[in-house]
């Protein structure tokens, strides 16, 4: 099996068109799905301990690690790191709790919409922007210009090889009825959870859903699927009120 | 979880401030819509003048409406929906017949809107290109547009609903200036008579004011994207609300004013052209086109507008099990099986209307009109008295003005205009007492509202896992087939192993 990209990435190329890179979803929906893709690869790389209905907690003493080496973990942690620390300072006064949890509505709103830095007053990038940067870096991605009235900066795959990799490889291992690694199975949940299975795993039976069901269920980290949790409540509050 | 962190000063710029918010309200409301079609057929039809003074007692009500309803949108999920707060805080059963009460109201907004449509268009294409084509043909084509934006989710971008709300307001101030100062102009202060209220037919009037501030409770669906949802959501909505009442008031008067002693007959023969027609005598024929343009445009932008409401509304029903399960399916991320049902109700009603002779803008575009805007009004008298009921089992942290004096206040209001409006029917319709629409609007409405209550005991004896869901919205434990919670529940239920903890 080729190696396969950050998992991120992987829902970057599922979401976008393979050959001329437009979005398969709206903005919106885009956005928390990326944010739940890049939240996940934060837990995997072992910096989130845990994820309840409302908040997220890092591992105790997170902040004396070394950071992340990916930019796009280091700027999540990084983040994550501010708004802990920021309470904990608040509480300072009252009981210490060992590790406060971190708002999972705020975070995802950060991660949508870019954070603004309070001391700096800049904004911070987006999980959206943090991930075409990296897929930039990495030339599997190159940059074309949008729009007809305004202009804008949008990526186009550079090959329709590695674009169609990771959808067709998950559809395929589900097809097999294959076991999917925790890598596959986070990739097939976030294009479940954003509703792009009808696009991207497609040809499957009603049998072929039931194993990846099941294994969804055994397998996949509780974190992670409230994080997946979050992101469909999220998009489907959405379609109903936008 | 023990303790939650937030940080107040990390704001986006993409989140909305008070501004924006504003605007995004007033974009679901349409005031040259308003000012133009629903005060002159108002007129003409009601046979009423004291237009102004209904416009701010209602704009006063809705004010004091706002500080519970905001405060209880805190609290609750799935706030762009009456029934939500219907379900939390009077019951579920009504909660589900007020949700068809409303899926009622916004139908009926959105299908009068053809009416007026078609109403304006034909005049115009005979004046411009010197062709008669029937009303229901322009209402025909829009529908087919609508129907197929709709279909695939395309809605109207806040930025051009923005410009379009924001030329319409400088044009309702322009033209009131113009009037204003015009020879025409006799000043008249019967439009504020607040005693012509309770008199004979009064209620009428209430009713159309209400009509006019449909859309004000949208404030509460931005909550989640604005900066500041204790300050910035409350301070658009009362600005917004105070703004747009006074516009109203003020512009209604200054039309009436305008018109002579006869008012009521020229409304009646002029239409929604008589406030055009008071702004070309003083200054040409240029505002009568540019009325009818941005009239046109405004209800267009509605119309898509209020057909992707009733949509999603649809859907979220479906989703919850409130409604057949075949709505609350999406394909491709829109919600198909819902849009679709919309448009084949809308041409239903605009072939009845085609093929019978119906006036289009008596009888479709304000019958229509404030038919909705009377259940809207009662959703919202429901909802002021579901806030009180709320916040009377636990205060939630709120203070006593916003949980208790200000819903208690709006709601004895609103309960009493809600009275007088439905006690004055036949004049709203301009019709003979207990006959037509009078009688069979609340007919209809009684038994929608009833079989939705019992629809909700069914479900609470029979599917008490939907029930519970009710008024939830996206965070409703039953979910659409597909989808990852679904995932979860069937691999869960399957494989009844327990779950891996990581």
């Amino acid at each position: 099996m080729a190696a396969s990209l950050a998992l991120a990435d992987e829902f970057w190329m599922v979401s976008h068109d393979k050959t001329n890179g437009t979005s398969h979803l709206k903005p919106k929906p885009l956005g928390i799905g990326l944010a739940a893709a890049l939240l996940s690869e934060v837990f995997f790389a072992h910096w989130i301990a845990d994820v309840d209905d409302s908040a997220l907690y890092l591992i105790p003493a997170a902040e004396t690690y070394q950071p992340p080496r990916d930019p796009a973990v280091f700027e999540v942690v990084r983040k994550l790191l501010a708004v802990q620390t920021a309470a904990l300072t608040s509480q300072s006064r009252h009981a210490q709790v060992s590790s406060p949890g971190i708002d999972l509505g705020q975070t995802f709103g950060h991660l949508r919409f870019g954070a603004v830095d309070e001391e700096t007053q800049e904004r911070e990038p987006s999980a959206q922007e943090l991930i075409e940067a990296r897929l930039a870096s990495a030339n599997l991605v190159e940059e074309v210009t949008r729009g007809l009235l305004q202009s804008r900066t949008a990526y186009r795959p550079v090959s329709r090889n590695i674009s169609a990799w990771p959808g067709l490889r998950v559809r395929d291992l589900i097809r097999e009825g294959r076991e999917l690694n925790l890598h596959d199975l986070t990739l097939a949940g976030v294009i479940t959870a954003t509703g792009l299975e009808k696009k991207a795993l497609t040809d499957l039976g009603g049998q072929q859903f039931k194993s990846l069901a099941a294994q969804t269920a055994r397998n996949l980290p509780r974190a992670v699927k409230q994080l997946l949790i979050a992101a469909e409540t999220a998009i489907g509050g959405l379609v109903a009120t936008r | 979880m023990s303790s939650t962190a937030t940080v107040p000063n990390s704001l986006a710029p993409d989140r909305m401030g008070a501004p924006g918010i504003s605007l995004a309200i007033a974009s679901s409301v349409a005031p040259l819509t308003v000012v133009a079609g629903v005060v002159t057929t108002g007129l003409a039809v009601t046979g009423l003048i004291a237009v102004s003074s209904a416009m701010l007692v209602l704009a006063v009500t809705f004010i004091l409406f706002a500080p519970g309803y905001l405060a209880m949108a805190r609290h609750i999920t799935n706030t762009g929906a009456f029934y939500a707060y219907i379900s939390k805080g009077i019951g579920r059963p009504v909660g589900v017949g007020s949700s068809w009460i409303a899926l009622l109201a916004y139908n009926c907004f959105q299908i009068a809107s053809y009416g007026g449509l078609g109403a304006i268009a034909e005049p115009l294409f005979q004046d411009w290109f010197g062709v008669d084509i029937p009303w229901w043909c322009f209402a025909l084509v829009v529908w087919a547009v609508v129907a197929y934006l709709g279909r695939r989710d395309v809605s109207v971008s806040e930025k051009v609903l923005a410009v379009l709300v924001v030329s319409e307001t400088v044009l309702v101030i322009v033209y009131s200036v113009i009037v204003l100062l015009s020879s025409d102009f006799h000043f008249s202060a019967k439009p504020f008579s607040l005693h012509a209220l309770v008199g004979s037919g009064g209620g009428a009037l209430l009713a159309i004011a209400a009509t006019s501030f449909a859309g004000i409770e949208q404030g509460a669906v931005y909550i989640e994207e604005s900066r500041d949802p204790k300050r910035s959501v409350p301070r658009a909505t009362y600005f917004t609300i105070a703004f747009i009442g006074v516009l109203y008031a003020v512009a209604s008067w200054v039309q009436i004013s305008a018109a002579g002693a006869d008012v009521v007959e020229r409304a009646g023969k002029e239409g929604p052209d008589l406030f055009f027609n008071e702004a070309a005598a003083a200054s040409g024929n240029w505002a009568l086109d540019l009325g009818h343009i941005l009239f046109l445009t405004s209800l267009i932008a509605a119309m898509i507008a209020f057909h992707n409401i009733i949509a999603r509304y649809t859907y979220a029903l479906g989703r919850e099990g409130v409604l057949p399960k075949v709505f609350g399916t999406t394909v491709g991320g829109a919600p198909q099986a819902a849009s679709l049902a919309q448009s084949i109700l809308a041409v239903i009603v605009i072939a009845i209307y085609g093929f019978a002779h119906l006036d289009p803008l008596v009888q479709l575009f304000f019958w229509g009109g404030t038919t909705g805007g009377v259940g809207v009004l009662l959703l919202i008298t429901i909802t002021s008295a579901s806030v009180i009921s709320y916040f009377a089992r636990d205060n939630h942290g709120e203070t006593s003005w916003r949980r208790l004096g200000a819903p208690v206040i709006s709601t004895v209001l609103l309960v009493g205009i809600s009275y007088l409006s439905i006690k004055n029917l036949s004049t709203l319709y301009g019709v003979a007492p207990h006959s037509g629409p009078a009688v069979v609007m609340p007919i209809v409405a009684a038994v929608v509202l009833v079989a939705g209550i019992v629809w909700g005991l069914i479900l609470r004896q029979n599917r008490p896992e939907v029930y519970e869901g009710i008024g939830l919205g996206p965070r409703s434990a039953v979910v659409s087939p597909g989808g990852f919670r679904q995932m979860l529940n069937d691999g869960a239920s399957a494989t009844a192993t327990p779950e891996n903890h990581s």
